[in-house]
């Protein structure tokens, strides 16, 4: 029973809610997951992929400053708010990476996911300990 | 009581991506009030019972994060000795006197950088704003509040990696307390440390992680339970990024909810904790109980805990 209803709701939440948006409504491939994201207009993919529980983008600070959502857009159309520099760079942001929280449709997208969770705290900090102070590479950013 | 030396945290310059954003969220969200502006377009800012003219300083920036906390030290006299002391430990670098006047209403302040890259300042005046209650026979509370409206900036946690070098700075020259303290592995390696010069649990904390000058959060203090329950309303009526919360910490006890102000600089209000004398034993958290050490509810380990900073 809770199965039918869990499985069911994003679709039955996309039906209702897609007639009822005001705007343009775009689909966002993850193509790590194969999962499809739906924005409004004006709103940003990591809020389109929360809003209905949908999963694939590690989610953090949701205002540009941390970093962990961090995605390449490999086709489409889309405009970004401010991302910090020390998470994205300018040449990075040429060529198509960007921050979820940032990212705004403005056309159906495909991405692939870049930012990622660290996990294990202990290995995060035995690796260090031998480490020479670099960023782990899993901390995008 | 007889608190010498370092006093307390006084404040903390916060970079944010869009400063009306980031004003919006301190002023109307958190609850603090501005006392100044200055031609740098920097925005100063305090909570409702500080005395001093502000604890949270902000400035735009192309990248989040802290430019440092200030340290409030008891007198002239321990500023001389205190930037004397830490230029003899070889434990810190960068040193500068910055005049007074370059913060608004505060004297000259020593700068320093410690072992995990936080640039760190104390100084000995700053200029008394006041509550608005007064401070004869006052009501307990002022009107006007809004937001959270937290009774005064608290601490901040910030990530680094050396950890050993910070902390012995802290605890050897600043004379910090270790309140509590994390310890990982077979070989105890000391991976969180959180320290006190006062009666509070913590009045800064820090992470070992294989990074330089990050910040985790800055922390402002509420009554009670309740009020965190309350916070936890405001933050979702004025859809704010919360992280987690309201719950617990196993260290220092307090009552808690992480989010995050408009630039992705992660703020906490807590109530709650216990008093700190330096005498008291120091706790310790082993790393297979990390997950209640932090979040002692849910406790598992939280991934965004470790990883989202700026």
């Amino acid at each position: 029973m809770s199965n039918t209803l869990v499985e069911s709701l994003p679709r039955a939440s996309a039906a209702f809610a897609r007639p009822q948006l005001a705007g343009t409504v775009y689909q966002v491939l993850i193509a790590d997951t194969s999962e499809v994201v739906t924005c409004s207009s004006g709103q940003n993919v990591l809020a389109g992929m929360e809003q209905l529980g949908r999963k694939g983008i590690p989610v953090g600070c949701r205002g540009g400053g941390c970093g962990v959502c961090k995605v390449r857009v490999l086709t489409g159309e889309y405009e970004t708010g401010r991302m910090s520099r020390a998470c994205v760079n300018q040449e990075e942001q040429d060529e198509g990476i960007a921050l979820a929280c940032k990212l705004y449709p403005k056309g159906d997208l495909e991405l692939q996911v870049i930012g990622k969770m660290l996990r294990a705290v202990t290995s995060i900090n035995r690796n260090q300990h031998a480490a020479d102070g670099h960023e782990p590479e899993a901390a995008a950013g | 009581m007889a608190m010498t030396g370092v006093l307390r945290p006084g404040h903390v310059a916060l970079r944010v991506l869009d400063l009306n954003e980031a004003v919006r969220h301190y002023v109307e969200v958190l609850g603090l009030f501005e006392t100044a502006r200055d031609d740098k377009g920097r925005v100063f800012l305090k909570a409702w019972d500080e005395a001093d003219h502000h604890s949270v300083v902000l400035r735009e920036a192309d990248e989040a994060g802290m430019d440092y906390m200030g340290w409030r030290v008891a007198s002239d006299a321990e500023l001389e000795r205190l930037a004397g002391d830490l230029q003899a430990s070889g434990l810190a670098s960068d040193f500068s006197w910055i005049a007074a006047g370059e913060h608004p209403a505060t004297g000259k302040r020593f700068r320093f950088t410690i072992p995990t890259g936080h640039v760190m300042e104390l100084y000995s005046q700053k200029d008394v704003v006041g509550c608005n209650t007064g401070y004869t026979n006052p009501d307990p509370w002022p009107d006007g509040l809004r937001g959270i409206a937290p009774s005064r900036f608290d601490h901040c946690l910030l990530y680094g990696d050396d950890l050993d070098g910070t902390v012995k700075l802290f605890v050897e020259v600043l004379g910090f307390g270790v309140a509590e303290q994390v310890l990982a592995g077979p070989d105890k390696l000391m991976i969180g440390a959180f320290l006190s010069c006062s009666n509070k649990p913590h009045d800064v904390a820090f992470i070992r992680q294989p990074v330089k000058n990050k910040f985790h959060h800055a922390s402002f203090l509420l009554d009670n339970w309740n009020e965190i329950l309350k916070a936890a309303d405001i933050l979702s009526k004025r859809k704010v990024s919360i992280d987690i919360g309201p719950t617990r910490h196993g260290i220092t006890r307090g009552e808690t909810i992480y989010f995050f102000d408009s630039s992705g600089n992660r703020n906490e209000v807590f109530s709650g904790g216990y008093i700190y004398y330096p005498d008291k034993p120091t706790i310790t958290w082993t790393d297979d109980q990390l997950g209640p050490a932090i979040f002692y509810h849910d406790r598992k380990i939280n991934d965004a805990f470790l990883t989202v900073y700026t």
